[in-house]
């Protein structure tokens, strides 16, 4: 169950670039590709585990004019579309990873 | 025997495909003529159940898909024991065994051949040096790389660009010279028969499908580099590698080549009215 206080980390079983403003990711197996758009590669580059998705949405309003409300909808959706492709691990609230400082 | 190998010239590299069935080498050798070369740099034993050239010329590729691997010592696997045998790079030689299910990867076994060689004989360019399955045109000494899957008109583009140089039609290379990229044609390839060992510096790449009119439209980097990539002959050798390095070389070529070559999105009716579009478009 995701939640506004549970930690997305991105899957280590991808391989990934940003290119310009947009992440292109690729599986491990080779066999499928995703494109992210602007906002969706600026969640991506934060979903690292230490940052609660209540925290990503703060980042997402503060750098994009966009309803409060509107960019938790939008967060949250997003997310729970890349957990069930299985790009995304959502970390329960208590397990987030150390330190904000990268992997 | 070397006398009746099948000598191939894959972009830099050069084998020897030794057969002991004589007719089917010199099959290989008539469908791979235009790309002879003299001196291999690895000659390859091949031992193929009994084939017939019908099922030799049938198979398709499934590019982006790692195959199953294992490699141990000089030993290799694929395809859970279809294709087995053992390389020796250091004396040039090669030894494999298809059995009549491994044999629809005999043109994978070829990239990865390729690759092999690329990566131990010319580690430097190996990085920038990619098979992608596109159809290649030399027109007014510049090259146009038409990239798709099967059915998305690459053999049509060939049929209908005959009024310039068609370097192939199914597999080209597409590698970054100090100059620039180019693009060079392979001995793999689809319906065009008059497929011979050329190159030219690539001046745009076109991610094609058939369409009710021709169209000519810009993309994002992203778009290109997500249609783009599923064409690029993923790198595995026979060697023991690192995936995820394999995998990021493959994205980050394809990046360089976005951030270097010009690229659009190109819907055509099958006539060759197409190009004018395309002269229209990159200012011919």
């Amino acid at each position: 169950m995701i939640s506004l206080d549970s930690c997305p980390r991105r899957s280590e079983d991808v391989v990934w670039r940003m290119i310009d403003d947009e992440v292109v990711i690729l599986t491990a197996d080779g066999r499928e590709i995703h494109t992210l758009n602007k906002v969706g590669s600026i969640i991506w580059e934060l979903a690292d585990g230490t940052r609660s998705i209540i925290e990503i949405v703060r980042s997402i309003y503060e750098r994009f004019d966009v309803d409060f409300e509107v960019a938790k909808v939008d967060v949250l959706e997003f997310v729970a579309q890349l957990a069930d492709k299985n790009l995304l691990h959502i970390l329960p609230a208590g397990e987030r990873k150390g330190g904000k400082d990268g992997d | 025997m070397e006398d009746e190998a099948c000598k191939l010239q894959i972009g830099d590299v050069c084998i020897s495909l030794r057969f002991k069935d004589t007719a089917f080498s010199s099959y290989l050798r008539e469908y791979f003529k235009g790309y002879t070369c003299k001196e291999p740099e690895l000659i390859i034993d091949m031992n193929i159940e009994e084939v017939s050239d019908k099922e030799f010329g049938g198979f398709e590729c499934d590019l982006l898909s790692l195959h199953p691997k294992a490699v141990k010592g000089n030993s290799f696997n694929l395809l859970s024991g279809e294709v087995t045998g053992t390389l020796n790079l250091k004396e040039k030689r090669c030894t494999v065994y298809f059995s009549r299910k491994g044999i629809r990867i005999f043109k994978q076994f070829m990239f990865m051949v390729y690759y092999t060689l690329m990566k131990h004989n010319h580690p430097a360019e190996s990085k920038n040096s990619f098979l992608v399955h596109a159809c290649g045109v030399s027109k007014d000494g510049y090259g146009y790389a038409f990239v798709g899957p099967s059915e998305s008109g690459k053999s049509t583009i060939a049929r209908l660009s005959s009024d310039y140089t068609v370097l192939n039609d199914e597999i080209i290379i597409i590698k970054k010279e100090r100059e620039g990229y180019i693009v060079r044609s392979t001995p793999f390839r689809g319906d065009f028969l008059e497929n011979r060992n050329r190159s030219a510096p690539l001046k745009a790449i076109f991610i094609i499908n058939h369409g009710k009119k021709n169209i000519i439209r810009g993309i994002s980097k992203g778009e290109f580099i997500s249609q783009f990539l599923k064409e690029v002959v993923c790198p595995d050798s026979l060697l023991p590698e690192n995936r995820w390095e394999m995998l990021l070389e493959m994205l980050d070529f394809c990046a360089d080549v976005a951030r270097n070559v010009p690229f659009y999105e190109l819907r055509f009716i099958p006539d060759k009215s197409f190009w004018s579009c395309i002269d229209e478009i990159v200012g011919v």
